[in-house]
Protein backbone atom coordinates (compact mmCIF):
# COMPACT_ATOMS: atom_id res chain seq x y z
CA UNK A 1 0.00 0.00 0.00
CA UNK A 2 1.29 3.11 -0.81
CA UNK A 3 1.73 6.01 2.16
CA UNK A 4 0.76 9.44 0.62
CA UNK A 5 -0.54 12.44 2.46
CA UNK A 6 -4.53 14.05 1.90
CA UNK A 7 -3.82 17.31 0.61
CA UNK A 8 -5.01 18.68 3.41
CA UNK A 9 -2.43 16.53 5.10
CA UNK A 10 0.11 18.33 2.58
CA UNK A 11 -0.97 21.72 3.18
CA UNK A 12 -0.22 20.84 7.15
CA UNK A 13 2.82 19.23 6.22
CA UNK A 14 4.40 22.62 4.43
CA UNK A 15 3.13 24.40 7.30
CA UNK A 16 5.24 22.56 9.52
CA UNK A 17 8.11 22.95 7.23
CA UNK A 18 7.59 26.69 7.27
CA UNK A 19 6.85 27.44 10.87
CA UNK A 20 9.84 25.19 11.72
CA UNK A 21 12.37 26.21 9.65
CA UNK A 22 15.62 26.07 12.02
CA UNK A 23 17.30 22.78 12.36
CA UNK A 24 15.48 19.61 12.82
CA UNK A 25 12.71 21.24 14.67
CA UNK A 26 10.20 20.21 12.19
CA UNK A 27 10.68 16.77 13.10
CA UNK A 28 8.52 15.76 16.05
CA UNK A 29 5.69 18.18 14.69
CA UNK A 30 6.29 16.15 11.20
CA UNK A 31 5.54 12.98 13.24
CA UNK A 32 2.57 13.89 15.16
CA UNK A 33 1.01 14.84 11.72
CA UNK A 34 1.63 11.59 10.35
CA UNK A 35 0.19 10.09 13.29
CA UNK A 36 -2.67 11.95 12.64
CA UNK A 37 -2.88 11.00 9.18
CA UNK A 38 -2.39 7.42 9.39
CA UNK A 39 -3.66 6.13 12.77
CA UNK A 40 -0.12 5.42 13.52
CA UNK A 41 3.53 5.27 12.92
CA UNK A 42 3.57 1.95 11.54
CA UNK A 43 7.22 0.34 9.85
CA UNK A 44 5.60 2.19 6.52
CA UNK A 45 5.36 5.40 7.59
CA UNK A 46 8.28 5.18 9.26
CA UNK A 47 10.10 4.19 6.23
CA UNK A 48 7.70 6.88 4.43
CA UNK A 49 8.56 9.56 6.82
CA UNK A 50 12.35 9.13 6.61
CA UNK A 51 11.96 8.95 3.46
CA UNK A 52 10.15 12.71 3.09
CA UNK A 53 12.75 14.69 5.73
CA UNK A 54 15.70 12.94 4.84
CA UNK A 55 16.94 10.98 7.02
CA UNK A 56 17.66 7.05 8.17
CA UNK A 57 14.84 5.33 9.28
CA UNK A 58 16.51 4.43 12.68
CA UNK A 59 15.88 8.17 13.36
CA UNK A 60 12.64 8.08 12.99
CA UNK A 61 12.30 4.93 14.80
CA UNK A 62 14.38 6.22 17.71
CA UNK A 63 11.54 8.98 18.16
CA UNK A 64 8.48 6.43 17.70
CA UNK A 65 9.97 4.04 20.69
CA UNK A 66 11.14 7.43 22.83
CA UNK A 67 7.90 9.20 23.26
CA UNK A 68 4.74 7.38 25.18
CA UNK A 69 2.26 9.30 22.69
CA UNK A 70 4.00 8.23 19.56
CA UNK A 71 2.73 4.38 18.70
CA UNK A 72 3.68 1.97 16.38
CA UNK A 73 0.54 -0.10 16.20
CA UNK A 74 -3.01 1.34 15.92
CA UNK A 75 -5.04 1.88 18.87
CA UNK A 76 -8.53 2.40 19.51
CA UNK A 77 -11.18 5.02 18.10
CA UNK A 78 -11.08 6.54 21.43
CA UNK A 79 -7.71 7.01 23.78
CA UNK A 80 -8.27 6.64 27.32
CA UNK A 81 -5.43 7.23 29.86
CA UNK A 82 -5.51 6.79 33.64
CA UNK A 83 -3.25 9.05 35.77
CA UNK A 84 -1.37 6.36 37.92
CA UNK A 85 1.32 8.89 39.73
CA UNK A 86 1.48 9.82 43.27
CA UNK A 87 -2.12 11.72 43.96
CA UNK A 88 -4.16 10.00 41.61
CA UNK A 89 -2.89 6.52 43.02
CA UNK A 90 -3.44 7.28 46.81
CA UNK A 91 -7.02 8.62 45.68
CA UNK A 92 -7.56 5.29 43.75
CA UNK A 93 -6.64 5.12 40.18
CA UNK A 94 -5.10 2.17 39.91
CA UNK A 95 -8.53 0.60 40.75
CA UNK A 96 -10.40 2.58 38.87
CA UNK A 97 -7.94 1.44 36.17
CA UNK A 98 -8.66 -2.25 37.20
CA UNK A 99 -12.48 -2.06 37.50
CA UNK A 100 -12.65 0.29 33.84
CA UNK A 101 -10.62 -2.55 32.10
CA UNK A 102 -13.16 -5.18 33.01
CA UNK A 103 -15.73 -2.80 32.26
CA UNK A 104 -14.97 -2.32 28.92
CA UNK A 105 -14.04 -6.02 28.24
CA UNK A 106 -10.42 -5.40 27.62
CA UNK A 107 -8.36 -8.64 28.15
CA UNK A 108 -4.43 -8.65 28.51
CA UNK A 109 -3.97 -5.98 26.20
CA UNK A 110 -5.07 -2.39 25.54
CA UNK A 111 -7.90 -2.53 23.11
CA UNK A 112 -11.20 -3.34 23.20
CA UNK A 113 -12.02 -6.51 20.65
CA UNK A 114 -14.26 -4.10 18.94
CA UNK A 115 -11.42 -1.58 18.48
CA UNK A 116 -13.42 1.25 19.98
CA UNK A 117 -11.21 1.89 22.92
CA UNK A 118 -7.53 1.82 24.01
CA UNK A 119 -7.16 2.15 27.66
CA UNK A 120 -3.79 3.06 29.12
CA UNK A 121 -1.87 3.51 32.48
CA UNK A 122 -0.03 7.28 31.97
CA UNK A 123 2.26 9.10 34.34
CA UNK A 124 1.36 11.87 35.91
CA UNK A 125 -0.88 13.84 33.69
CA UNK A 126 -0.74 17.03 36.02
CA UNK A 127 -4.55 17.42 36.82
CA UNK A 128 -3.78 16.30 40.75
CA UNK A 129 -6.50 18.64 41.86
CA UNK A 130 -8.81 16.31 40.39
CA UNK A 131 -7.66 13.07 41.26
CA UNK A 132 -8.04 10.64 40.18
CA UNK A 133 -8.19 11.90 37.08
CA UNK A 134 -8.15 10.37 33.08
CA UNK A 135 -7.50 12.04 29.67
CA UNK A 136 -10.00 10.70 27.05
CA UNK A 137 -9.25 11.36 23.90
CA UNK A 138 -7.24 14.28 25.12
CA UNK A 139 -9.64 15.95 27.36
CA UNK A 140 -9.04 15.85 31.16
CA UNK A 141 -12.14 14.08 33.48
CA UNK A 142 -11.85 14.08 36.98
CA UNK A 143 -12.40 13.91 39.69
CA UNK A 144 -13.93 10.18 38.39
CA UNK A 145 -16.75 7.94 39.58
CA UNK A 146 -17.87 4.53 38.01
CA UNK A 147 -21.30 6.66 37.37
CA UNK A 148 -19.89 9.61 35.89
CA UNK A 149 -17.49 7.23 33.68
CA UNK A 150 -20.16 5.58 32.43
CA UNK A 151 -21.67 8.82 30.82
CA UNK A 152 -18.87 9.42 29.64
CA UNK A 153 -18.60 5.92 27.45
CA UNK A 154 -22.17 6.81 26.42
CA UNK A 155 -21.30 9.75 24.92
CA UNK A 156 -18.54 8.59 22.46
CA UNK A 157 -19.31 6.52 19.22
CA UNK B 1 -4.60 38.66 52.38
CA UNK B 2 -1.57 39.41 50.27
CA UNK B 3 -2.67 40.85 47.10
CA UNK B 4 -2.73 38.15 44.17
CA UNK B 5 -0.22 39.05 41.63
CA UNK B 6 0.38 35.94 39.11
CA UNK B 7 -3.23 34.52 39.56
CA UNK B 8 -5.10 37.73 39.76
CA UNK B 9 -6.94 36.99 36.62
CA UNK B 10 -7.94 33.60 37.30
CA UNK B 11 -11.86 32.89 37.61
CA UNK B 12 -12.55 36.22 35.46
CA UNK B 13 -14.90 34.66 32.72
CA UNK B 14 -12.50 34.63 29.34
CA UNK B 15 -9.34 35.68 31.03
CA UNK B 16 -7.77 33.69 28.42
CA UNK B 17 -8.35 35.92 25.61
CA UNK B 18 -6.57 39.38 24.94
CA UNK B 19 -8.97 41.54 25.46
CA UNK B 20 -9.93 40.94 28.83
CA UNK B 21 -6.28 40.77 29.89
CA UNK B 22 -5.60 44.35 28.42
CA UNK B 23 -8.94 45.37 29.91
CA UNK B 24 -7.02 44.62 33.81
CA UNK B 25 -4.07 46.42 33.38
CA UNK B 26 -2.17 43.79 31.00
CA UNK B 27 0.68 44.66 28.31
CA UNK B 28 1.16 47.82 30.30
CA UNK B 29 4.33 46.43 31.48
CA UNK B 30 5.68 45.11 28.01
CA UNK B 31 4.91 48.98 26.89
CA UNK B 32 7.23 49.94 30.05
CA UNK B 33 9.82 47.95 28.81
CA UNK B 34 10.09 48.77 25.22
CA UNK B 35 9.60 52.17 25.95
CA UNK B 36 11.20 53.47 28.78
CA UNK B 37 13.68 50.87 29.79
CA UNK B 38 16.83 49.35 28.52
CA UNK B 39 17.57 45.74 28.41
CA UNK B 40 20.34 46.18 31.06
CA UNK B 41 17.81 48.24 33.16
CA UNK B 42 15.39 44.95 33.17
CA UNK B 43 18.01 42.63 33.64
CA UNK B 44 18.82 44.59 36.99
CA UNK B 45 15.21 44.89 38.21
CA UNK B 46 15.35 40.73 37.86
CA UNK B 47 18.77 40.62 39.59
CA UNK B 48 16.74 43.01 42.28
CA UNK B 49 13.51 41.24 42.50
CA UNK B 50 15.12 37.84 43.68
CA UNK B 51 13.05 35.91 41.55
CA UNK B 52 14.17 32.18 41.74
CA UNK B 53 13.61 30.00 38.92
CA UNK B 54 10.46 28.21 39.37
CA UNK B 55 10.87 25.34 37.29
CA UNK B 56 12.35 22.91 40.19
CA UNK B 57 15.93 24.07 40.45
CA UNK B 58 15.32 27.60 41.72
CA UNK B 59 18.44 29.09 40.57
CA UNK B 60 18.18 32.85 40.69
CA UNK B 61 16.75 33.57 37.36
CA UNK B 62 18.86 37.43 37.26
CA UNK B 63 21.81 35.40 37.46
CA UNK B 64 20.92 32.73 34.62
CA UNK B 65 20.52 36.08 32.47
CA UNK B 66 23.69 37.31 33.33
CA UNK B 67 25.33 33.89 31.86
CA UNK B 68 24.23 35.15 28.39
CA UNK B 69 27.35 36.50 26.15
CA UNK B 70 27.10 40.02 25.00
CA UNK B 71 24.99 39.68 21.39
CA UNK B 72 27.43 38.42 18.89
CA UNK B 73 27.19 36.87 15.79
CA UNK B 74 24.75 33.65 16.65
CA UNK B 75 21.43 33.72 17.06
CA UNK B 76 20.33 33.86 20.92
CA UNK B 77 16.95 32.02 22.22
CA UNK B 78 14.43 32.17 24.63
CA UNK B 79 12.95 28.35 25.32
CA UNK B 80 9.88 28.43 27.74
CA UNK B 81 9.21 25.10 29.47
CA UNK B 82 6.00 24.06 29.60
CA UNK B 83 6.75 20.79 29.72
CA UNK B 84 5.13 20.72 33.29
CA UNK B 85 5.58 16.45 33.99
CA UNK B 86 6.85 16.68 37.86
CA UNK B 87 3.85 14.76 39.86
CA UNK B 88 1.73 16.49 41.98
CA UNK B 89 2.23 19.77 40.01
CA UNK B 90 0.12 21.55 37.75
CA UNK B 91 0.18 25.17 38.49
CA UNK B 92 1.57 25.72 35.18
CA UNK B 93 -1.38 24.21 33.64
CA UNK B 94 -3.56 26.81 35.64
CA UNK B 95 -1.64 29.43 34.00
CA UNK B 96 -1.91 28.32 30.53
CA UNK B 97 -4.98 27.60 30.58
CA UNK B 98 -6.37 30.15 32.45
CA UNK B 99 -4.20 33.50 31.92
CA UNK B 100 -1.93 32.67 28.61
CA UNK B 101 -1.43 36.65 28.15
CA UNK B 102 0.47 36.98 31.15
CA UNK B 103 2.81 34.23 30.50
CA UNK B 104 3.23 35.82 26.61
CA UNK B 105 4.25 39.18 28.17
CA UNK B 106 6.87 37.80 30.41
CA UNK B 107 8.02 36.30 27.06
CA UNK B 108 8.00 39.46 25.19
CA UNK B 109 9.72 41.42 27.86
CA UNK B 110 12.53 38.84 28.52
CA UNK B 111 13.52 38.65 24.88
CA UNK B 112 13.92 42.14 24.66
CA UNK B 113 15.79 41.84 27.84
CA UNK B 114 18.19 39.21 26.33
CA UNK B 115 18.39 40.91 22.85
CA UNK B 116 16.36 37.60 21.90
CA UNK B 117 14.13 37.60 18.52
CA UNK B 118 13.68 34.07 18.36
CA UNK B 119 11.39 32.30 21.34
CA UNK B 120 9.94 29.04 21.79
CA UNK B 121 7.91 27.23 24.24
CA UNK B 122 7.79 23.71 24.61
CA UNK B 123 4.61 21.92 25.89
CA UNK B 124 3.86 19.15 27.09
CA UNK B 125 2.00 17.13 24.14
CA UNK B 126 -0.50 15.84 27.37
CA UNK B 127 -2.26 19.68 28.03
CA UNK B 128 -4.00 19.88 25.40
CA UNK B 129 -5.88 22.79 26.38
CA UNK B 130 -3.06 24.69 27.65
CA UNK B 131 -1.75 24.11 23.54
CA UNK B 132 -5.02 25.57 22.67
CA UNK B 133 -4.88 28.42 24.99
CA UNK B 134 -1.57 29.56 24.17
CA UNK B 135 -1.56 29.13 20.65
CA UNK B 136 -4.90 31.16 20.19
CA UNK B 137 -3.32 33.93 22.32
CA UNK B 138 -0.56 34.07 20.59
CA UNK B 139 -2.59 34.71 17.12
CA UNK B 140 -4.07 37.37 19.30
CA UNK B 141 -0.93 38.57 20.76
CA UNK B 142 0.63 38.74 16.84
CA UNK B 143 -2.58 40.74 15.88
CA UNK B 144 -2.45 43.11 19.00
CA UNK B 145 1.79 43.55 17.94
CA UNK B 146 2.50 42.08 20.76
CA UNK B 147 4.80 39.86 19.12
CA UNK B 148 5.76 40.32 15.54
CA UNK B 149 8.22 42.38 13.47
CA UNK B 150 6.92 45.67 15.27
CA UNK B 151 5.91 45.09 18.47
CA UNK B 152 3.91 48.44 19.55
CA UNK B 153 5.72 50.11 16.56
CA UNK B 154 9.34 50.04 18.04
CA UNK B 155 11.11 48.26 15.99
CA UNK B 156 11.36 45.54 18.87
CA UNK B 157 10.93 42.37 17.00
CA UNK B 158 10.38 38.25 18.42
CA UNK B 159 8.73 35.56 16.79
CA UNK B 160 7.34 33.00 19.40
CA UNK B 161 6.80 29.28 18.43
CA UNK B 162 5.09 26.73 20.08
CA UNK B 163 6.55 23.47 19.95
CA UNK B 164 4.62 20.39 21.39
CA UNK B 165 6.10 17.38 23.16
CA UNK B 166 5.01 13.71 22.80
CA UNK B 167 4.70 11.92 26.05
CA UNK B 168 8.18 12.13 27.79
CA UNK B 169 8.77 13.36 31.51
CA UNK B 170 12.33 13.87 30.67
CA UNK B 171 12.14 16.38 28.14
CA UNK B 172 10.95 18.81 31.12
CA UNK B 173 15.10 18.64 31.67
CA UNK B 174 16.50 21.23 30.18
CA UNK B 175 19.26 19.44 28.19
CA UNK B 176 16.83 16.75 27.12
CA UNK B 177 14.11 19.19 26.12
CA UNK B 178 16.75 21.44 23.93
CA UNK B 179 17.41 17.33 22.44
CA UNK B 180 13.83 16.61 21.78
CA UNK B 181 13.61 20.05 20.18
CA UNK B 182 16.57 19.14 17.94
CA UNK B 183 14.68 16.11 16.68
CA UNK B 184 16.40 13.49 19.21
CA UNK B 185 15.29 11.52 21.45
CA UNK B 186 15.46 13.14 25.43
CA UNK B 187 18.68 12.29 26.23
CA UNK B 188 20.07 15.10 28.64
CA UNK B 189 23.23 16.81 27.18
CA UNK B 190 25.94 16.91 30.28
CA UNK B 191 26.41 20.34 31.74
CA UNK B 192 28.65 22.44 31.46
CA UNK B 193 28.68 23.80 29.10
CA UNK B 194 25.34 25.21 30.19
CA UNK B 195 22.70 26.54 27.67
CA UNK B 196 23.87 30.06 27.94
CA UNK B 197 26.82 29.25 26.03
CA UNK B 198 25.49 26.46 24.15
CA UNK B 199 22.00 25.72 23.97
CA UNK B 200 19.99 24.81 21.09
CA UNK B 201 21.62 24.60 18.21
CA UNK B 202 24.47 25.24 20.15
CA UNK B 203 23.73 28.76 20.43
CA UNK B 204 23.58 30.62 23.38
CA UNK B 205 19.79 29.79 25.15
CA UNK B 206 18.48 30.21 28.29
CA UNK B 207 15.63 28.51 29.20
CA UNK B 208 13.12 29.52 31.56
CA UNK B 209 9.61 28.11 33.19
CA UNK B 210 6.48 29.50 32.83
CA UNK B 211 5.88 30.32 36.08
CA UNK B 212 8.93 32.25 36.18
CA UNK B 213 7.85 34.18 33.15
CA UNK B 214 4.61 35.25 35.03
CA UNK B 215 6.43 37.32 37.34
CA UNK B 216 8.22 39.06 35.41
CA UNK B 217 5.32 41.61 34.27
CA UNK B 218 4.99 42.88 37.98
CA UNK B 219 8.78 42.84 38.27
CA UNK B 220 8.85 45.26 35.45
CA UNK B 221 5.68 47.19 36.23
CA UNK B 222 6.64 47.87 40.02
CA UNK B 223 10.13 47.48 40.39
CA UNK B 224 12.45 44.54 41.32
CA UNK B 225 12.66 45.69 44.85
CA UNK B 226 9.13 45.57 45.70
CA UNK B 227 8.79 42.31 44.38
CA UNK B 228 11.62 40.78 46.87
CA UNK B 229 10.04 42.73 49.32
CA UNK B 230 6.57 40.01 49.24
CA UNK B 231 8.70 37.56 49.82
CA UNK B 232 11.58 35.97 52.16
CA UNK B 233 15.09 36.84 52.28
CA UNK B 234 16.86 35.60 48.83
CA UNK B 235 13.18 34.57 47.63
CA UNK B 236 11.11 36.90 46.52
CA UNK B 237 7.92 37.55 45.27
CA UNK B 238 4.65 35.63 45.37
CA UNK B 239 4.50 31.69 44.62
CA UNK B 240 2.13 29.29 43.37
CA UNK B 241 1.50 26.19 45.22
CA UNK B 242 -0.06 23.72 43.99
CA UNK B 243 -2.20 21.20 46.67
CA UNK B 244 -3.41 17.67 46.64
CA UNK B 245 -3.91 14.69 48.07
CA UNK B 246 -6.08 14.66 51.63
CA UNK B 247 -7.05 17.87 51.74
CA UNK B 248 -10.58 19.41 51.40
CA UNK B 249 -9.68 21.78 48.53
CA UNK B 250 -7.03 20.64 46.30
CA UNK B 251 -5.91 23.47 44.18
CA UNK B 252 -3.60 25.65 43.26
CA UNK B 253 -3.05 29.04 45.84
CA UNK B 254 -0.94 32.22 45.40
CA UNK B 255 0.65 33.10 48.64
CA UNK B 256 3.55 35.10 49.43
CA UNK B 257 6.97 33.31 48.93
CA UNK B 258 8.19 31.91 52.05
CA UNK B 259 4.51 31.09 53.47
CA UNK B 260 4.17 28.35 56.58
CA UNK B 261 3.60 24.87 55.35
CA UNK B 262 0.61 24.67 57.52
CA UNK B 263 -0.58 27.70 56.23
CA UNK B 264 -0.49 26.83 52.65
CA UNK B 265 -2.42 23.26 53.37
CA UNK B 266 -5.10 25.46 55.43
CA UNK B 267 -5.21 27.40 52.03
CA UNK B 268 -6.70 24.22 50.83
CA UNK B 269 -9.18 23.43 53.40
CA UNK B 270 -6.83 21.53 55.92
CA UNK B 271 -6.35 17.73 55.48
CA UNK B 272 -9.96 16.22 54.91
CA UNK B 273 -11.71 13.85 56.86
CA UNK B 274 -10.73 15.01 59.88
CA UNK B 275 -7.46 12.94 59.72
CA UNK B 276 -3.92 13.35 61.00
CA UNK B 277 -1.19 14.23 58.53
CA UNK B 278 1.53 11.52 57.94
CA UNK B 279 3.51 13.03 55.06
CA UNK B 280 3.67 15.66 53.10
CA UNK B 281 5.83 15.95 49.89
CA UNK B 282 6.70 19.75 49.84
CA UNK B 283 8.31 20.25 46.17
CA UNK B 284 6.89 17.74 43.79
CA UNK B 285 7.83 13.92 43.70
CA UNK B 286 11.14 14.50 43.86
CA UNK B 287 11.83 16.43 46.79
CA UNK B 288 12.90 14.90 50.11
CA UNK B 289 9.07 13.86 52.31
CA UNK B 290 8.44 15.74 55.25
CA UNK B 291 7.13 14.63 58.62
CA UNK B 292 4.26 16.45 60.68
CA UNK B 293 7.28 17.85 63.02
CA UNK B 294 8.42 20.05 59.69
CA UNK B 295 4.89 21.59 59.20
CA UNK B 296 6.31 25.23 60.67
CA UNK B 297 8.93 25.35 57.82
CA UNK B 298 8.72 28.35 55.60
CA UNK B 299 7.98 27.61 51.77
CA UNK B 300 10.80 29.07 49.95
CA UNK B 301 14.37 27.97 48.09
CA UNK B 302 16.29 28.30 51.51
CA UNK B 303 14.49 27.89 54.15
CA UNK B 304 13.59 24.09 52.79
CA UNK B 305 17.00 23.42 51.32
CA UNK B 306 18.48 24.43 55.03
CA UNK B 307 15.98 21.44 56.46
CA UNK B 308 17.06 18.63 54.22
CA UNK B 309 14.45 19.02 51.48
CA UNK B 310 13.51 21.09 48.65
CA UNK B 311 10.91 23.74 47.06
CA UNK B 312 11.12 22.06 43.78
CA UNK B 313 7.64 22.55 41.79
CA UNK B 314 6.50 23.51 44.74
CA UNK B 315 3.68 20.51 43.70
CA UNK B 316 2.48 19.42 47.75
CA UNK B 317 1.34 16.14 48.64
CA UNK B 318 -0.89 15.57 52.07
CA UNK B 319 -0.48 12.23 53.27
CA UNK B 320 -2.85 10.82 55.79
CA UNK B 321 -2.33 8.91 58.63
CA UNK B 322 -4.05 6.08 56.84
CA UNK B 323 -1.79 5.67 53.97
CA UNK B 324 0.59 3.15 53.01
CA UNK B 325 3.55 4.71 52.51
CA UNK B 326 5.52 1.63 50.91
CA UNK B 327 2.66 1.55 48.57
CA UNK B 328 3.01 4.95 48.17
CA UNK B 329 7.01 4.88 46.88
CA UNK B 330 6.46 2.04 45.19
CA UNK B 331 4.60 3.80 43.26
CA UNK B 332 6.82 6.70 43.29
CA UNK B 333 9.68 4.36 41.95
CA UNK B 334 7.09 2.91 39.30
CA UNK B 335 7.34 6.13 37.98
CA UNK B 336 10.85 6.65 37.91
CA UNK B 337 11.90 3.57 36.48
CA UNK B 338 9.44 3.88 33.89
CA UNK B 339 10.56 7.38 33.07
CA UNK B 340 14.36 6.72 33.02
CA UNK B 341 15.33 7.92 29.67
CA UNK B 342 18.33 4.95 30.05
CA UNK B 343 21.23 6.97 29.52
CA UNK B 344 23.14 6.44 33.08
CA UNK B 345 23.74 3.34 34.45
CA UNK B 346 22.70 3.75 37.98
CA UNK B 347 19.59 5.56 37.59
CA UNK B 348 18.62 3.04 34.68
CA UNK B 349 19.28 0.26 36.69
CA UNK B 350 19.16 1.61 40.26
CA UNK B 351 15.24 2.73 39.49
CA UNK B 352 14.16 -0.59 38.18
CA UNK B 353 15.87 -2.26 41.04
CA UNK B 354 14.48 -0.21 43.59
CA UNK B 355 10.89 -0.34 42.22
CA UNK B 356 11.34 -4.19 42.09
CA UNK B 357 12.56 -4.51 45.79
CA UNK B 358 9.29 -2.05 46.85
CA UNK B 359 6.98 -4.46 44.89
CA UNK B 360 8.42 -7.61 46.80
CA UNK B 361 7.90 -5.41 49.40
CA UNK B 362 4.34 -4.76 48.61
CA UNK B 363 3.89 -8.44 48.33
CA UNK B 364 5.10 -9.13 51.96
CA UNK B 365 7.99 -11.07 50.41
CA UNK B 366 10.60 -8.32 52.22
CA UNK B 367 13.70 -8.97 53.85
CA UNK B 368 15.89 -7.00 56.33
CA UNK B 369 18.39 -5.64 54.48
CA UNK B 370 16.30 -4.36 51.80
CA UNK B 371 16.13 -1.04 53.18
CA UNK B 372 19.78 -0.63 53.67
CA UNK B 373 19.77 -1.77 49.92
CA UNK B 374 17.48 0.91 48.88
CA UNK B 375 19.23 3.39 50.91
CA UNK B 376 22.63 2.33 49.00
CA UNK B 377 20.82 2.24 45.34
CA UNK B 378 19.57 5.95 46.16
CA UNK B 379 23.20 7.04 47.33
CA UNK B 380 24.61 5.40 44.11
CA UNK B 381 21.97 7.62 41.85
CA UNK B 382 23.51 10.64 43.62
CA UNK B 383 26.25 12.31 41.56
CA UNK B 384 26.95 9.82 39.02
CA UNK B 385 24.55 11.05 36.47
CA UNK B 386 24.68 13.06 33.31
CA UNK B 387 21.37 15.04 34.43
CA UNK B 388 19.48 15.58 38.01
CA UNK B 389 17.25 13.13 37.14
CA UNK B 390 19.25 10.66 39.45
CA UNK B 391 19.10 12.87 42.43
CA UNK B 392 15.53 13.37 41.67
CA UNK B 393 14.65 9.67 42.14
CA UNK B 394 16.74 9.05 45.18
CA UNK B 395 14.95 12.05 47.30
CA UNK B 396 11.76 10.46 47.82
CA UNK B 397 13.74 6.78 47.98
CA UNK B 398 16.08 7.26 50.46
CA UNK B 399 13.72 10.30 52.56
CA UNK B 400 10.73 8.29 52.89
CA UNK B 401 12.89 5.10 53.70
CA UNK B 402 14.74 6.91 56.64
CA UNK B 403 12.37 9.01 58.27
CA UNK B 404 9.26 6.81 58.05
CA UNK B 405 12.16 3.58 59.46
CA UNK B 406 9.54 2.32 61.50
CA UNK B 407 6.93 1.70 58.94
CA UNK B 408 9.11 0.59 56.61
CA UNK B 409 11.22 -1.59 58.89
CA UNK B 410 7.49 -3.04 59.81
CA UNK B 411 7.06 -4.18 56.27
CA UNK B 412 10.00 -5.46 55.77
CA UNK B 413 9.33 -7.80 58.76
CA UNK B 414 6.02 -9.03 58.42
CA UNK B 415 4.56 -11.10 55.77
CA UNK B 416 0.79 -10.43 55.07
CA UNK B 417 -0.06 -9.59 52.30
CA UNK B 418 -0.45 -5.98 51.27
CA UNK B 419 -2.26 -4.13 48.52
CA UNK B 420 0.16 -1.76 48.26
CA UNK B 421 -1.74 1.11 47.05
CA UNK B 422 -2.59 3.91 49.73
CA UNK B 423 -6.16 4.56 50.60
Amino acid sequence: MKIALSAAGEARFARILERYDEGDTSFLPALNLAQDEFGCLSPDVQAYLAGRLGFPVTRVRELVTFYSLLHERPWGRHLVLFCRSLTCRMLGSVDFLSWARERLGIGGGETTPDGKFTVQEAECIGACERAPACLINGVLHGPLDREKFERFLEDLK
Amino acid sequence: MAEKLLSRNWGIENSHTVAVYRARGGYRALEKALRTMTPVQIVEEVKASNLRGRGGAGFPTGTKWGFLPPPGDKPRYLVINADEGEPATFKDRAIMEQDPHMLLEGIAISAYALHVHRAYIYLRGEYRLSIERVESAIAEAAEADYLGDDILGTGYRLELTPFVGAGAYICGEEMALLESMEGKKGWPRLKPPYPAQAGLFGCPTIVNNVETMVCIPHIVERGGRWFASLGTSKNGGMKLYAVSGHVERPGVYELPMGTRLRAVIESAGGVRGGKRIKAVIPGGASSQVLTEADLDLPMDFTSLQEAGSQLGSAGIVVIDEETDLVGVLEGLMAFYAHESCGQCTPCREGTAWAHRILERVSRGEGKPADLDTLVEIADNMTGTTICPFGPGAAAPLKSFVLRFRDEFQRAVSVGAGRSGHGK
